[in-house]
């Protein structure tokens, strides 16, 4: 069993009380996949997702997660 | 050609005697450098680098030294940075280098300050309200440090503008506050080999990363359709004061860095902030 916990940071949360801090989601799979397909599942405002970072390194969507993590996303910074 | 090398140096002595002689031990006051600076025709800039050189300390100066030495301040009043915006992080950015003693700024921003900047952006006011930025920061920054040599460009950036504004300059600062002109900005010190050091901000979570000419940079921090999708964004950025002045002070540190070359840079690293979390973390960018 593939057991990864989501840290979902500021607006990227669907939820209006985790917008200024973070939601964690825990997730389980019986099969290796990847960072996109678990994308997909998750309810975030995917559109604003910038980095995916994976037991503390930047990972690409299509990385193929095979063991239990943890997975922070990272929101898209724009203001200046 | 040897007659004018001479006379530079003859003159250059008697400035240094003058120096000297104005110098309260081993320091020089503020008033005592424009002095010198009026009588004699040369930069307040110029009087503090020959000061600097010969161990006197521009009392301006005094509380920079120890985390400072003489002969990094002088490298740091013989560097040239190009702040690229004069908003949030662009204005907290520009007051910092002007106090730590850098020496010449190049501003750039096409904006008037409007109500709603006055939340967080540095040099805006009451009355400023309606007023170029460039020109409102560098007339705040005489009365910061005069010995500051400042250019100001009242336009936005384009990949034609850049080449002239970033000429002989050694770091340039990302205080901007979209996606799109920040490619464009790396792009451009991509092919002048100058290092950026880019930041942005958005409630209270803020990011620092320093990117040199040879790096992937804002690809492995936006993805390369970041400009696209940043468009789609129509919910107005909430930006509080303290997100910009706390992540400028983290840019001014990583360009300071860079010009005394000094380690722990940023690069190929994504320092992430949450001030409401009190979090921070460095995370690896992927090569």
């Amino acid at each position: 069993m593939i057991k990864i916990q989501l840290i979902v940071h500021g607006f990227l949360s669907n939820k209006p009380e985790a917008e200024r801090s973070k939601e964690v989601i825990e997730v389980e799979y019986s099969h290796a996949l990847t960072v996109n397909q678990l994308l997909k599942d998750i309810k975030i405002k995917i559109e604003f997702l910038g980095l995916v970072i994976l037991d503390g390194k930047d990972v690409n969507r299509d990385f193929l997660i095979n063991h239990s993590c943890q997975i922070k996303l990272i929101p898209l910074l724009v203001g200046g | 050609m040897n007659h004018l090398y001479s006379f530079i140096i003859d003159d250059m002595n008697t400035l240094k005697n003058i120096i000297d002689e104005e110098s309260n031990q081993f320091s020089l006051s503020i008033s005592s450098i424009k002095k010198i600076a009026q009588q004699n025709h040369f930069s307040e800039r110029k009087i503090e680098i020959i000061a600097l050189e010969e161990g006197i300390l521009p009392v301006r100066y005094q509380r920079n030294i120890n985390s400072i030495s003489l002969s990094e301040q002088i490298k740091l009043l013989k560097s040239k940075v190009a702040v690229i915006g004069c908003g949030g992080l662009g204005g907290n950015v520009i007051e910092l280098l002007a106090r730590i003693g850098i020496g010449q700024l190049n501003l750039v921003d096409g904006d008037k300050f409007v109500d709603s900047n006055i939340n967080r952006q540095r040099f805006c006011n009451e009355k400023s309200i309606g007023k170029n930025k460039v020109d409102m920061v560098t007339d705040a920054l005489k009365n910061i440090n005069s010995s500051l040599e400042v250019k100001t460009y009242y336009q936005f950036i384009d990949s034609d503008n850049l080449s002239t504004i970033l000429d002989g300059v050694n770091i340039t600062i990302d205080a901007l506050d979209n996606i799109h002109s920040r490619f464009i900005l790396e792009k451009a010190c991509q092919s002048l080999k100058i290092p950026l050091v880019h930041a942005a901000v958005e409630g209270f979570i803020g990011q620092v990363s320093t990117i040199f000419p040879e790096d992937k940079g804002l690809k492995l921090i936006y993805g390369s359709d970041a400009s696209n999708r940043q468009f789609k964004r129509k919910k107005l950025i909430s930006v509080p004061a303290i997100t910009p002045a706390l992540i400028a002070a983290f840019q001014v540190q990583e360009a300071i860095k860079i010009i005394l070359k000094k380690e722990n840079i940023l690069r190929k690293k994504l320092l992430y902030i949450n001030l409401e979390e009190c979090e921070m973390e460095i995370l690896k960018l992927d090569e």
